[in-house]
């Protein structure tokens, strides 16, 4: 299951997936599985787990947190599930900024043109 | 496209303009002359604002003027509400003949989040390399 981030998304700093996605980032734990898939593929719950102080259930539960803000995929292969990195909503986190910053652009240049 | 500023919570711009600082503060406070397409602001502390543009409609407030200096308003879209308003502060510097304008838009739900924006930051490049996106 994954959750589509990709909607919402508006000009003026008004993105609630956005919202859900630093929201998730900001616990330190999180953080970290995130980047650690991201940067090394999809793992499950369990291997995740291993290198880590926490139990595998706390694992499970921020890799819940994670895939509800959309940056995470669920991918079955037979019984075992795996998590995967959705650069998607990584996606739509940059877009405000990059909305943003097209429409100050585009201020800016009528500025100079009513000067 | 050029960002001076490159945190996923604000945008900032900063751009030099051949004309005197009392030009460009002019010009600053007549919004639907850059601001915005339509609409009006009262641009003095505690002013409100109804601004339209490129066809997105939100409601302003104004916290703060130093005249020909310095404009801090929020402004949000009616339908959400000013929970979710982004700050914009304009400042005007006087360059000796030239002015040097600089804007910067923020999102202050996001101003406990710090260190966060370079881990994202971070994981955004790691990410859209992954994806095989063009960069920001």
């Amino acid at each position: 299951m994954s959750v589509d981030a990709g909607d919402g998304v508006t000009l003026a700093g008004v993105n609630p997936s956005l919202d859900l996605v630093l929201g998730a980032l900001a616990e330190p734990t999180r953080r970290s599985l995130f980047l650690r898939l991201a940067n090394d593929g999809p793992e499950t719950a369990t291997t995740l787990a291993e290198g880590l102080p926490v139990s595998r259930q706390a694992v499970a539960k921020h890799l819940q947190v994670l895939a509800g803000a959309g940056l995470l995929r669920r991918v079955r292969a037979g019984r075992e599930v795996r998590f995967e990195a959705d650069p998607k909503a990584m996606d739509d986190a940059v877009t405000w900024m990059v909305d943003a910053g097209a429409a100050w652009d585009r201020r800016l240049d009528r500025l100079r043109r009513s000067l | 496209m050029h960002f001076d500023s490159v945190e996923l919570d604000s945008v900032e711009r900063s751009l030099e303009l051949d004309a005197s600082a009392e030009q460009v503060w002019d010009a600053v406070c007549d919004p639907t002359g850059w601001l915005a397409d339509s609409g009006w602001l009262d641009v003095r502390p505690g002013g409100e604002g109804r601004l339209t543009d490129d066809g997105v409609e939100r409601a302003v407030a104004v916290d703060d003027v130093e005249e020909g200096i310095r404009l801090v308003y929020r402004w949000w879209r009616p339908e959400d509400g000013p929970g979710r308003a982004s700050r914009v502060e304009i400042t005007v510097l006087p360059m000796g003949g030239s002015t040097r304008l600089v804007i910067r838009e923020s999102r202050p739900l996001l101003a406990a989040h710090a260190v966060l924006r370079w881990e994202v930051r971070a994981a955004c490049l790691s990410m859209r390399a992954m994806a095989s996106l063009s960069p920001v």
